[in-house]
């Protein structure tokens, strides 16, 4: 059963009772919210994403509550609650999707080192993926969304998950939030995904969901091999233009994006080098998105894809 | 700490977590994470030889909190010790700028193009 095919009022029985088991990539997550408008802000950004059955157990137990303070004489509030500890203070609940967001994507960058952990959006053609590594701002998430509409399948708009193991990257293809005017751009790129409600005034400005496309959501569990390591930086008049990396200069650039380098030591250093040797590593100064997303493109239609798929066992 | 508490039970009784349920198994898990005690947790399991009856997700969860992914190919051995000490030392924001490595550094960076 996903997400979708239960009707709000479903949901909301659901959310404020015994919680809703969501399989989201690797991760389960049980969740918990009395609130009303996040239940269908969640009901339509995971809307495919499959419920998990009450004797599975969750990685997370997450509860969005209502919570009081001096601070709701102006407006109604919000916690965020996680192992029944607060790790943030309330919030207006008008924003507490975008809250439970980035809540969550604390609790795996705190949690989750199973995995080496890198800031970045990812997408697959082929059984290859382009890690699109960079700051907040650089327009990861914009350019992510222009190559799903080339045909790319999301595997995540936030994180990089790479197995140390394995060596490739999980999916975990959350909903892609975007920012101020890339809303506008990416709606009349992408007219047939869907993108939820706008969120003025959060603490990042104004933000908006993009539902993640259904065939993202349904390969979830289908992991791909890091092929390119690309560092995207949106610029005003930047030449827009793929420059090859020295292998070193990347992997020093990756780690500065790498949540949890420190934590893993040594099985974090094996496995960044051998991304690094195995990818080819670019920047990409641009100011026109559908040139870069050409560009990223090409690298996947200039080399011939795989021979047979990554196991996915 | 309540003396009921799931997580000192489960400290004192390994053998008690297998036998959970998945509300209750959460439940330990929350306050092991909570406590900073998940690592320690697992390690108890694991003395008590009880660990294996555990799910794969618990399992997982345990690894994570010890740091310790799955081992996998290609181990380089103690040299990655040094030479991750020797890439960290070249980094800019340590003052590697300064010297020769510094000055190699500049001509490559931003690259030329």
């Amino acid at each position: 059963m996903k997400i979708g095919d239960l009707t709000p009022e479903e949901l909301h029985q659901r959310f404020s009772g015994p919680g809703v088991r969501v399989r989201i990539g690797p991760f389960l997550i049980h969740l918990y919210s009395a609130i009303r408008e996040f239940v269908a802000d969640f009901r339509f950004a995971y809307a495919d994403f499959p419920i998990c059955e009450a004797h599975e157990v969750s990685d997370f137990r997450v509860r969005v509550a209502p919570a009081g303070g001096w601070r709701l004489w102006r407006e109604k509030q919000a916690a965020f609650w996680v192992d029944g500890a607060l790790p943030f203070a309330v919030f207006p609940r008008r924003i507490a999707m975008p809250f439970a967001e980035w809540g969550l994507n604390w609790c795996i960058c705190g949690y989750a080192h199973q995995f080496l952990i890198f800031h970045s959006a990812v997408v697959e053609k082929a059984g290859r993926a382009v890690i699109l590594a960079g700051p907040p701002g650089s327009g990861k998430s914009t350019l992510c969304a222009a190559l799903l509409a080339r045909g790319w399948r999301l595997l995540s708009d936030e994180f990089a998950l790479l197995d140390p193991a394995r060596g490739c990257l999980l999916p975990i293809p959350r909903p892609v939030a975007l920012k101020g005017a890339s809303i506008r751009l990416i709606e009349e790129l992408l007219p047939h995904l869907r993108i939820g409600r706008v969120f003025p005034h959060t603490d990042k400005g104004t933000l908006a969901h993009l539902r993640p496309p259904t065939d993202a959501v349904e390969r979830q569990a289908e992991p791909a091999l890091p092929a390119w390591v690309v560092f995207p930086t949106h610029a005003e008049s930047a030449r827009t233009e793929l420059v090859p990396l020295r292998k070193a200069t990347a992997f020093l650039r990756l780690e500065t994006n790498c949540f949890n380098y420190a934590t893993l030591g040594r099985t974090a250093f094996e496995a960044m080098g051998r991304l690094i040797e195995a990818a080819e590593c670019y920047e990409l100064p641009f100011e026109h998105l559908a040139t870069a997303a050409g560009l990223v493109n090409g690298l996947a239609e200039l080399q011939p894809a795989l021979g047979c798929p990554l196991n996915v066992a | 700490m309540s003396p009921d508490n799931l997580l000192l039970r489960a400290f004192a009784d390994p053998g008690l977590v297998a036998g959970l349920g998945a509300e209750r198994l959460e439940l330990v898990l929350s306050q092991a994470r909570l406590a900073g005690l998940s690592a320690r947790l697992s390690y108890r399991m694991e003395d008590a030889g009880a660990i294996a009856a555990l799910p794969d997700r618990v399992n997982t969860q345990f690894a994570a909190a010890r740091g310790i992914p799955p081992p996998g190919p290609g181990r380089h051995g103690p040299a990655v010790a040094g030479a991750d000490r020797g890439v960290r030392a070249a980094r800019p924001d340590r003052g590697a700028d300064a010297g020769c490595h510094g000055q190699r550094r500049r001509h490559t960076w931003p690259p030329a193009g």
